[in-house]
Formats: C-alpha cells, structure tokens, sequence
C-alpha cells in the first residue's frame, strides 16, 4: 500500500518536473531518456526501502497485538 | 571440386560495428570484431546462454574456417576475430507485420532476456524489436551481439529504443485501439515517443508508469535545445543495478497489462461463426485443403486472407511442415495467434495489405527486404481473397490471378462467382460494373500461368477451388 503512495507521489512529483523550467532543457534526446532511467531507478529503490520498513514495521505491530499463549507441554 | 559459396553481406546488418551477419550457402553466419571476439566465448559457454540456446535465444556455434574468416569482412572494413553460426530461421519478419500479441510477445521476451542476463553478469545493449523473430508464435532472440558484459553502474543505452520500438507502439494499440503496423512500417525504428504521447487518451496517462516511460521522456527529448556538457553530466551519474532491474520490471508490469480490447471483435473475426456456408459446404472446402496438404506435404504453406487460421491449422494437420497467415484485419489476426498458441501450432499470423505488401524500405532501400523476397513458400492458399482484390481494390482478374501463382509452385484458388450472395452484396456498393469477372474468364487466366489439376465445388451457390501447379 505504502509502496503504492510512494509511487503516486513520485508521479506528482515527475508530473510537476515536466511542467515546471526544464532541468535538463540541453540534453539530446538520448540523454533524456538517461534522465529517466535516473529517475525511475529512484522510484524503485525507494519502494524497496519503503517496502522492506513497511514489511518491518508489519512484524512489529503483529509482535505487539499477538498474545503468547501458555506453554502447556508437560515439564520433566 | 567446386568454387567455395559466395560471402553475401546481409543488408540491414550495419549498424552494430562489433559485427555483422553473412549469407553462406544455406548457412546465417555472424562476423564478429576483435573488440568483442575476446567476452561471446565467455557467453557461449555461460549457463545465462546455454539453458535458452534454442529454445528463448537463437542456437549458435563457433566455426573454424581461417579462409571463410577472412572473406566475411566487411568490403573495407576491419579484419574478422571470430564467426559464429546461427540456425536459420525462416520466414525473417519484422515488427510492423506482427499482430499486437506477437510485438507483445517479443517484447516481454527482450524484458525477460534482459532480467535474467543481469543474473549471469551480462546485460542487453539495446532495446531492437528487429532482434527478435518467431517460430511460429514463438518469439527467439537472434542478435548475441547485444549481450554485453554487464558493467555495475552503466545505463541501458535501449531504453529509448525499446520504449520507441515496443512500448509506444504496444500502448497506441492497446489503448487507442490503432494498429501500429502502418505506422510502424512508415517509421521502421519505431514510433517517436512525442507522437505517442500526443495520440494516447488521457486515461492512459493516469498511469504512473506510462507518465515515466512515455509521457516524461517525451517532454524531455521535445525541450531539447542543443548537445551540452550538462549531457555527459547526467550519464556520468552510476545507475544502481536495483534501479536497472527496477526499470525492467516496471517496464514488464506495463508491457504485461497491456490487452487490445476483447469486446471489440471485428467482421473478419466473427466471420467463421456468422459466414453463410453450411456444414456440408464447409466439408467440401476443408477436403479439398486436406488432400492438397497431404499431397504436397509443402514446406511453407501460405495462407492468403487467413482469417481465425482455420484453413492454416488444417493445412498443418495434414502434412504442411509450417503456415503463413497473412491478414489485413486486427481481430482476425488476434484470434489465429490464440488458435496457434492454444494448439501450439508451426503457424505465423502476419499483418499484410494484400494489395500493399511490405516493400523494401530503410537505408538504400535495401535495410528492410521486401516481404516477398524473404518468404520462401512452397504452396499458397487463395481461399476467398480473389473477389476481394477483384471487385474492392479493381485489381484486374488476370493480374491478380498472376500474383497469386508467382507466390508459389503450387496452390489452391477458390473463385467466388458474381451470384455468390457476397459478391452480389459487393457489387451493389459499387457504381461501376465488372463484366470481366467470370468463371469463364478466370480459366483463362488461370490457364495462361498454370496448369488445372483439379476443382471442386464448395457451396451451392457455385464457389469453386481450383488445384493448381504454375508453369
């Protein structure tokens, strides 16, 4: 879900990139698709982040509300 | 003993200057540079390579030949390191023949090719639908040249060409509903990315990821003022290899989910459900196509006006090594490459105008062969086509009787007579009269390039299938 919030803010984000003065208003056109690829790489290692914290942060609250039932093997 | 085969440059094969690919006899050879004889051994023998060789990649050996080596230079060009051999794959085809799912097909394939060479330490170079053929609906990558040792932090220089050569016309298919075969063929290195983004709906661009590949970069190439240093800046920058395969897998996840509308079946593709023939009628044509494919047991067969495959599958079925299914209509075409892959059938579905084949295109008009002169059949199927090309595109009856014998040795024709209820319909659009078009006078033309071997009536209203052999 978090990954999918990260995604669509990227978009607005690239969305707001394009409209706004060029950064890169000199490159070829090859050279814009670098830039791309740039920021796509982005976008993917911080879903990867993002997801492995989100996968952290699952276990912990599921370690918080999961009650530890009795051992009821027999001792000795 | 005999002089050695000739050494014939392929035409379309210059713009890799690590190497290019030679004709010999029968044989497709790859001339390698020095610069990259040293690292295609190491891929060779990689198990990247040798789990697809055959099957996703195209099957290659090395050949020790010293005297063929050196005749496999380029006129001018720098000395040969090393030759390869590929297997021959017959009919070559290019992108803007394939119906939507075989350009889809190629392109999950390059993706796929792309995610699993980076795991064996190599990366593809360049992004080419032109690298990709089919065997029957089964795509095979065939340019080993583009598997480059993977260097960590390098960019994927294809990117562009892939979403230019696969993406952007994938995306006007699925989500405009426009073929891409006419425009592609106008623009043989794929569709630029600005003109895909002025053409998608705004629907599309709600996806992120179509907003990335398509929409960003194409603002992007159109502010292009000038090269500058800022442009060496940005490649300077490493890209991780988690974002590389971030890249691809986002790419995937688009290419995947691309569909070309189901509900929207077209004439041609309910034909076989809605056409006026009986069962009885129907029997009478698929007898006369099954004992002319046992009879001939044809190497490639080419079927004129495919449709659904129907008449492909059972040419197959009865003794044809592989079909060439060539139709103008996009649900058509969808629907003979549902039927090849559910029947895993040796059938090629290929986008063709008959009255406007693939001509020869690209640089000296020689980059791209025309599609008849890479089509090597041994039978052709003219099965309700002669009509179309008479009374639709006024193609007079002798020169499209001719055409459709110079296509093969041997074939089968069905002339559809002018009280055939379909032609009757056809003739009532028309202002004009065709008084040429009869039975009579497609004998007579039939005669003067081929010789009769048999015929058969296939409808009640007179629809007849001519066995022929050219002369």
């Amino acid at each position: 879900m978090n990954v999918k919030c990260i995604l669509v803010g990227c978009w607005i984000l690239s969305i707001a990139l394009s409209f706004s003065d060029p950064a890169y208003a000199y490159l070829d056109p090859g050279s814009a698709s670098l830039v791309v690829q740039g920021i796509i790489a982005a976008i993917a290692g911080a879903a990867g982040v993002a997801a492995m914290y989100w996968a952290k942060t699952k276990q912990f609250l599921r370690s918080l509300f999961t009650f530890k039932t009795p051992d009821k093997s027999p001792k000795g | 003993m005999g002089s050695p085969a000739a050494v014939e440059l392929s035409p379309g094969s210059f713009r890799d200057p690590a190497g290019h690919v030679i004709f010999h006899g029968d044989d497709v050879l790859r001339a390698v540079s020095k610069r990259r004889a040293r690292t295609i051994p190491a891929l060779l023998q990689s198990s990247f390579y040798r789990e697809r060789a055959g099957s996703q990649i195209v099957a290659t050996d090395v050949i020790d030949d010293p005297d063929l080596q050196d005749r496999a230079a380029r006129p001018g060009g720098s000395p040969v390191a090393l030759l390869l051999r590929h297997e021959r794959i017959h009919p070559i085809t290019y992108p803007y023949e394939w119906p939507f799912s075989l350009l889809k097909k190629a392109a999950l394939l390059h993706l796929d090719l792309h995610l699993a060479a980076l795991d064996g330490g190599f990366h593809l170079a360049d992004g080419s639908a032109y690298n990709v053929q089919f065997r029957g609906c089964e795509p095979l990558f065939i340019d080993l040249l583009s598997f480059q040792d993977y260097v960590p932090g390098s960019y994927w220089f294809g990117y562009k060409q892939f979403c230019e050569q696969f993406l952007g016309p994938l995306l006007i298919t699925a989500k405009r509903g426009v073929p891409h075969n006419d425009w592609y063929r106008g623009s043989l290195n794929g569709i630029d990315l600005r003109h895909v983004a002025r053409v998608l709906p705004l629907t599309a661009s709600l996806s992120p990821s179509v907003q990335l590949h398509i929409l960003l970069q194409a603002r992007l190439a159109a502010r292009v003022q000038s090269h500058d240093s800022s442009a060496s800046k940005a490649s300077a920058r490493k890209l991780p290899e988690s974002g590389l395969r971030g890249l691809l897998r986002s790419l995937r996840k688009l290419v995947a989910s691309l569909h070309v509308e189901r509900g929207q079946g077209t004439y041609w593709r309910e034909y076989d459900r809605r056409n006026s023939y009986d069962e009885e009628d129907r029997q009478a044509k698929r007898s006369i196509v099954a004992r002319f494919s046992a009879s001939y047991r044809p190497g490639t067969m080419l079927d004129l006006g495919c449709n659904s495959g129907e008449f492909a599958e059972l040419a197959l079925i009865s003794g044809a090594g592989q079909a060439i299914g060539v139709d103008q209509d996009f649900g058509a075409l969808e629907a003979a490459v549902s039927r090849a892959d559910d029947k895993r059938l040796a059938f090629l579905p290929l986008y063709q105008d008959l009255t406007n084949p693939s001509s020869a295109a690209g640089w000296a008009e020689r980059e791209r062969p025309s599609i008849a002169s890479r089509l090597r059949t041994d039978a052709v199927i003219a099965l309700a086509v002669l009509h179309h090309l008479v009374i639709s595109n006024n193609i007079p009856l002798r020169e499209a009787v001719a055409w459709i014998v110079s296509l093969a040795p041997a074939g089968l024709i069905e002339f559809v007579p002018p009280e055939d209820p379909m032609v009757r319909q056809m003739l009532s659009r028309r202002d004009i009269e065709f008084p040429d078009y009869t039975e009579a006078n497609f004998r007579v033309a039939l005669s003067e390039v081929a010789s009769i071997k048999a015929e058969e009536t296939t409808s009640k209203s007179g629809r007849k299938v001519f066995w022929y052999e050219g002369q």
